[in-house]
């Protein structure tokens, strides 16, 4: 059986869910490995989350939001971007690799490149393998 | 780089009797008038006996110990926000309380900070151990230790002087505790004010005093006209040789990082993991950890509390989130192995994660009131 | 002027009495690590952790009649009930208190007429007092043990510095062997396990007897519900192959009270019952006991005590109700007082408060029944006299005949009665499972029966095929 990746992605409710929105009306063909947990703001995505997803047997987890500068609450995308950054070096000293984690911006307007993200990091999760935590039968 | 004097205590008692001659003790007895209390250790006991004492008297300075090697109790813990303190501490202690004031628990104003200089604490039960069966002493024999060019001394009451290498003890898994040798800050410059008997005449009994911020020198001010302390110009021969000491015993503390963290960051990811998950296998959810962690003040609505710790996950929540939380602010202190019944050596991962991050981005938790944690940061983000 | 004060204690958990500093500031009670403490060099388990919350749940007022009264009201109608009792009494202890108040708690005894006892629980009797005078072992026993055998007993679980005393005797090369029902941690300090179903731990005990080191240490648990038949096994096997048992016991000074030469519960707690019923016994002094909080059957035991002539309860820490004719006398928390104590490896230790506790309360009792009770450090010269002498004594095991199994499904290893769950407070960590069953098992029988418990709640054994497999260690 092949791997299918096990994928959670943390969406903003005014950019980056409006473009999986975009891109399902759009008809925009992306794999199905994603699930969806959407927020009002990324700053609002706890490095807590992140952690328990890959706990609970996560293989990679999106972090996604509005561009820089387009926050609907001005800067809350400014603490996601630190949390991001920070949450890397946490993953790759556990051991889990931040590879496994990814950090976007779509705006409403980018359908495509939702998709085209969701497909990229399908493929690099892919190529990972199964999360070290998956392995050990949990 | 502060300013550097030479003190002694004004009083001839506390001269004769403080230690190095007394000028924490003058201080102490000083600063009492400008603050509401002073918390520091008095020995109960043996060396290895003490408790948390506050002063609000100058009776009784003269019981104040400044550096019992063999007692680690976590001042930190007895700041209260609003309460203007005065508190004598090890760079440790002062780290965590900076770490503290970031996270609004403390008040930097409110508080004076006097750090002592720090080579290392010892483990109390295993030091006593070790006295019985290395040296046949009881430890209640023991009235002072001290820990001086690369030895350990301990000067019985009947006037025997013991000696040994720290580096011979530490290798036969006695000596320091782990965490103090690999802790990289000795003179704590966090402080207001820095003491220590470092780059000081052997022969003469006086502190060398390092003064960091206005708030210190007021207090030496007020000290020294109150006749509390006197000081001088610190000879510049023995200044140097005290930079000297504290580079050799920070060099010491990086080649006991490299043997004690090293091995686990040149792990594989998967093996680290592995590592981390079998450290953790005996715990047995008592959170003895976090209630001696001096940083972590949440309380009972901290998120490393509100999961279940029977979550059945590969790593509990507890642990996966007091290491997120502490890679941005642990000072190892080393008070969470400690503390922890099992014998985890929890300080170790900790310090995985924190020296990791430092590492990477040079932010040392609990150096300066200025740093944003990393978790707290608002600002701009460049590059993105 | 703030105030600060450190008090030098020890845990009472459980018998090994750890140390730890109590502080108290500004009316906000603490605990500090006491890391010179030989025991345990300052590590503490959850319920060392949470002993400001235990010490927080004071009984601060003396009760009669189920109203609160003043002391000397309290004391007053406490002499006057137990002067005109009927027939006979019994003061009973749980050796949560020092030795001085369990020696001035027998002299009131005396004086009073009544039999004194520990309760230490119904298993006891099996091999009586005697079992527990022939325990007596040097101190730091585990240090000099050369085999320790765990005999149903889950150190992380129950006794956790015990745990951790035994992780680091195992890495001096002393060999640790368990039997019983597998624990979730005994692998980090066992070198060898047989596991088996609860009722067929005698069994593996005695087919265990082939392969046992002579003079080995064997470490029994000894609470409120324990088995009889295995505790008469572990006393035969000692006296089989000269070897030594170490009763760990919930409750802080048992060592203390078996020295004074106080009784172990003849029957246990059931037979204190069946005698009330029975209307044999009519008085009963209770001290520091945790009969109606945590005694499995209280329905039962609470209605037996409301026939009492007399019920005196002496106590610190508050329990959620008490039969209306109990005379409820309040004692200073257990690190207020002063006095020794004596842990499970038989260290004599000191409890540094101010406090005379029981002894103050007793002696005012005694003295408005018309006997005198000697000043406290009269009371702890004799007591500590008593003590040295009682463990000079050299005691060698003799066999018991074994009393039967109790003829039910037997407890779930999971709801092993701790610390945490003798003094109400359940242990986070089974939070759920220890609960639910902590909840059927109140309203039941102490032993947990598959049929009452939800479907959800797994006995720990039933799930793991090895126990239905022949004995033999495994990995």
């Amino acid at each position: 059986m092949t791997f299918e990746p096990k994928i959670i992605a943390f969406l903003c409710n005014w950019c980056s869910y409006g473009a999986a929105d975009m891109a399902g009306t759009s008809r925009l063909q992306y794999p199905p490995n994603v699930r969806i947990i959407r927020f009002m703001c990324s700053g609002r995505i706890d490095p807590n989350f992140v952690i328990e997803a890959f706990l609970r047997g996560a293989d990679g987890v999106m972090m996604t939001g509005c561009h820089i500068g387009d926050c609907h609450y001005i800067d809350g995308n400014y603490k996601t971007v630190h949390r991001y950054e920070f949450l890397k070096d946490y993953l790759d000293t556990l051991g889990i690799g931040s590879e496994r984690l990814t950090l976007a911006w779509c705006s409403a307007a980018e359908g495509a490149k939702f998709a085209q993200t969701v497909a990229d990091f399908t493929e690099q999760i892919r190529r990972l393998g199964p999360s070290p935590f998956k392995e050990r039968g949990q | 780089m502060g300013t550097e004097y030479w003190g002694w205590a004004g009083e001839a008692h506390l001269r004769e009797h403080g230690e190095s001659g007394g000028a924490v003790s003058g201080l102490l007895a000083s600063v009492l008038s400008s603050y509401d209390e002073v918390i520091v250790i008095r020995k109960t006991g043996t060396v290895f006996e003490a408790e948390v004492h506050t002063l609000d008297s100058p009776q009784g300075i003269a019981r104040v110990q400044g550096a019992l090697h063999a007692v680690s109790i976590e001042l930190s813990h007895y700041l209260q926000l609003g309460r203007k303190t005065a508190i004598v501490l090890k760079p440790c202690e002062a780290r965590a309380v900076i770490e503290n004031i970031k996270r609004n628990h403390v008040r930097r104003e409110d508080v004076l900070l006097i750090g002592l200089n720090c080579g290392g604490t010892l483990p109390p039960v295993k030091t006593k151990e070790y006295l019985r069966s290395q040296f046949g002493v009881s430890p209640g024999d023991i009235a002072k230790e001290e820990i001086a060019k690369g030895n350990l001394i301990f000067f019985t009451t009947d006037g025997q002087e013991l000696s040994r290498s720290i580096d011979e003890l530490e290798e036969a898994g006695y000596g320091r505790r782990e965490s103090c040798r690999y802790c990289d800050v000795k003179i704590p410059s966090m402080c207001d004010i820095a003491c220590g008997n470092w780059g000081t005449p052997a022969e003469k009994h006086i502190t060398f005093l390092e003064v960091f911020t206005d708030a210190g020198a007021a207090a030496l001010e007020a000290a020294v006209d109150g006749g509390y302390v006197s000081v001088s110009e610190p000879g510049e021969k023995l200044a140097a040789v005290r930079k000297k000491i504290e580079g050799i015993m920070v060099k010491m503390a990086k080649g006991w990082q490299e043997k004690m963290l090293g091995p686990f960051m040149a792990m594989e990811p998967k093996e680290r993991l592995d590592a981390i998950h079998a450290a953790l296998a005996p715990c047995i959810g008592c959170y003895a950890c976090r209630k001696a962690c001096p940083v972590c003040k949440c309380g009972d609505d901290c998120k490393c509390f509100q999961a279940d710790p029977d979550d059945q996950l590969p790593i509990s929540m507890f642990h996966a989130v007091r290491f997120l939380h502490l890679m941005e602010s642990c000072v190892g202190c080393g008070q969470c192995s400690d503390a922890c019944p099992m014998e985890i050596p929890l300080a170790h991962l900790h310090q995985l994660f924190a020296k990791a991050y430092e590492g990477r981005t040079g932010y040392k938790p609990g150096m300066s009131c200025g740093d944003i944690p990393p978790l707290s940061r608002g600002d701009f983000p460049e590059g993105y | 002027m703030i105030s600060l004060k450190v008090t030098n204690s020890h845990c009472p958990g459980c018998s090994l009495l750890c140390g730890v500093q109590m502080i108290e500031r500004e009316g906000l009670l603490d605990v500090e690590f006491m890391k010179d403490c030989d025991i345990n060099s300052g590590k503490l388990c959850r319920f060392g952790i949470e002993l400001a919350r235990y010490y927080g749940e004071l009984q601060t007022s003396a009760l009669a009649g189920g109203r609160e009264v003043s002391y000397e009201e309290a004391v007053t109608l406490a002499a006057k009930a137990l002067s005109s009792s009927r027939g006979a009494g019994v003061a009973l202890c749980t050796g949560d208190a020092t030795t001085e108040e369990l020696y001035a708690l027998s002299l009131f005894a005396d004086a009073a007429g009544l039999a004194t006892t520990l309760g230490l629980g119904h298993h006891m009797h099996a091999v009586g007092l005697e079992a527990f005078h022939k325990t007596v072992t040097h101190p730091d026993v585990l240090d000099h043990a050369q085999m320790i055998v765990l005999v149903d007993i889950d150190p992380a679980y129950q006794y956790p510095l015990l745990a951790r005393r035994l992780m680091l005797v195992r890495e001096q090369g002393t060999t640790i062997v368990s039997i019983g029902p597998e624990k979730e941690h005994l692998s980090f300090y066992t070198d060898a396990r047989y596991p088996c179903h609860p009722s067929r731990t005698v069994d593996a005990l005695r087919a265990f007897v082939e392969h046992a080191m002579p003079h080995a240490l064997y470490v029994v648990p000894c609470g409120m519900y324990g088995d009889a038949a295995l505790t008469a096994q572990v006393n035969n096997i000692c006296a089989a192959t000269s070897s030594r048992a170490l009763f760990v016991t919930d409750f802080a000074n048992v060592r203390g009270g078996l020295a004074l030469g106080m009784e172990s519960l003849s029957h246990g707690i059931d037979g204190l019952v069946a005698s009330i019923e029975a209307g044999d016994v009519t008085s009963l002094v209770l001290v520091e006991s945790p009969l109606f909080s945590s005694y499995l059957d209280d329905a039962r035991f609470w209605a037996a005590c409301e026939t009492l002539d007399a019920l005196v309860v002496l106590q610190s820490h508050r329990c959620e109700a008490y039969p209306p004719n109990a005379i409820v006398l309040p004692l200073p928390p257990f690190y207020q007082r002063k006095g020794t104590l004596r842990n499970v490896c038989n260290r004599r230790l000191v409890l540094s408060g101010e406090a005379e506790g029981a002894v103050a309360v007793l002696r005012d009792l005694g003295a408005a029944m018309g006997h005198g009770l000697s000043p406290f450090d009269a009371v702890a010269k004799e007591a500590r006299s008593l003590c040295d002498a009682w463990y000079e004594t050299v005691a060698t095991f003799t066999p018991v005949e074994l009393p039967p199994q109790a003829g039910v499904e037997g407890p779930c290893h999971r709801y092993v009665p701790n610390p945490y769950l003798v003094r109400g407070m359940p242990n986070p960590r089974s939070k759920r499972v220890g609960l639910d069953l902590y909840a059927v098992a109140k309203g039941k029988e102490r032993y947990v029966i598959r049929e009452d418990v939800a479907e959800d709640v797994v006995f720990a054994y039933e799930k793991d095929p090895r126990y239905t497999l022949p004995l033999q260690p495994y990995e």
